[in-house]
């Protein structure tokens, strides 16, 4: 008997292509935007009550903890949103052979740091 | 909701969306943001009708997104349901939250 089949799906052993990484991805950094839904209302409602307050909502989003967090928000709403595109994309046929989803996959990539580059030196400078 | 609308919703609320977003970010860049104009802005017809379709489309997409990761990685059937209800509950919630600002009463 062959005992080297496996007997259950170890998620760190399979190696996932990158299209699949890309995938992967769209899923975890949608769980991490959903999570952030909260935060970015009660930022909407205390920025919109009165001038003292939208001074305190201002502070608290240069409060460098705070920034910290807004950059990894936004590289996961930017990651989202070019993934997201990519997939569209696919929707209507385009880019959907092993060759051409690969190179998207390595634009998704570039494209999110590059974004995330500018938004950390728009932010911090 | 099930299947080929589940589909296109999701699809549907991601480009309006992504429009929205990339509006945004536009405004924002090319804006001297201080509370009169942020205020101003957000007192519009037309914003307070378009940050609302974004929520409802948010709500949408999140709640079709979180249900189709549920159910490809929770499986015993009391925890799914579990996972779903905690979901549903979050989103209704948020929802009726951004609902409120909007209408002024918070």
């Amino acid at each position: 008997m062959n005992n080297k089949q496996p007997v259950y799906l170890n998620l760190f052993k399979i190696k996932l292509p990158l299209p699949g990484i890309v995938s992967l991805l769209h899923r975890v950094t949608g769980v991490v935007l959903f999570l952030a839904i909260p935060f970015s209302i009660y930022l909407l409602q205390l920025s919109m009550h009165d001038k003292a307050d939208f001074q305190r909502a201002l502070e608290l989003i240069n409060h460098p903890l705070v920034l910290l967090f807004e950059v990894i928000l936004f590289a996961a709403l930017i990651y989202h949103f070019f993934a997201g595109l990519r997939f569209l994309l696919m929707d209507i046929d385009i880019g959907e052979n092993k060759r051409p989803a690969e190179l998207s996959s390595w634009m998704v990539l570039a494209a999110t740091t590059l974004s995330t580059l500018i938004f950390l030196i728009m932010r911090v400078f | 909701m099930a299947g080929f609308s589940a589909w296109l919703l999701q699809r549907l609320s991601a480009v309006y969306m992504a429009v929205f977003i990339v509006i945004a970010i536009i405004w924002a860049t090319t804006t001297d943001i201080n509370f009169s104009v942020w205020r101003a802005g957000l007192q519009s017809t037309w914003v307070q009708l378009g940050v609302l379709l974004f929520g409802l489309s948010l709500l949408l997409h999140a709640w079709i997104g979180l249900r189709d990761v549920i159910i490809d990685y929770i499986h015993p059937l009391w925890m799914r349901l579990l996972a779903l209800s905690l979901v549903a509950l979050f989103l209704l919630a948020n929802g009726f939250w951004l609902l409120a600002i909007l209408w002024g009463f918070l």
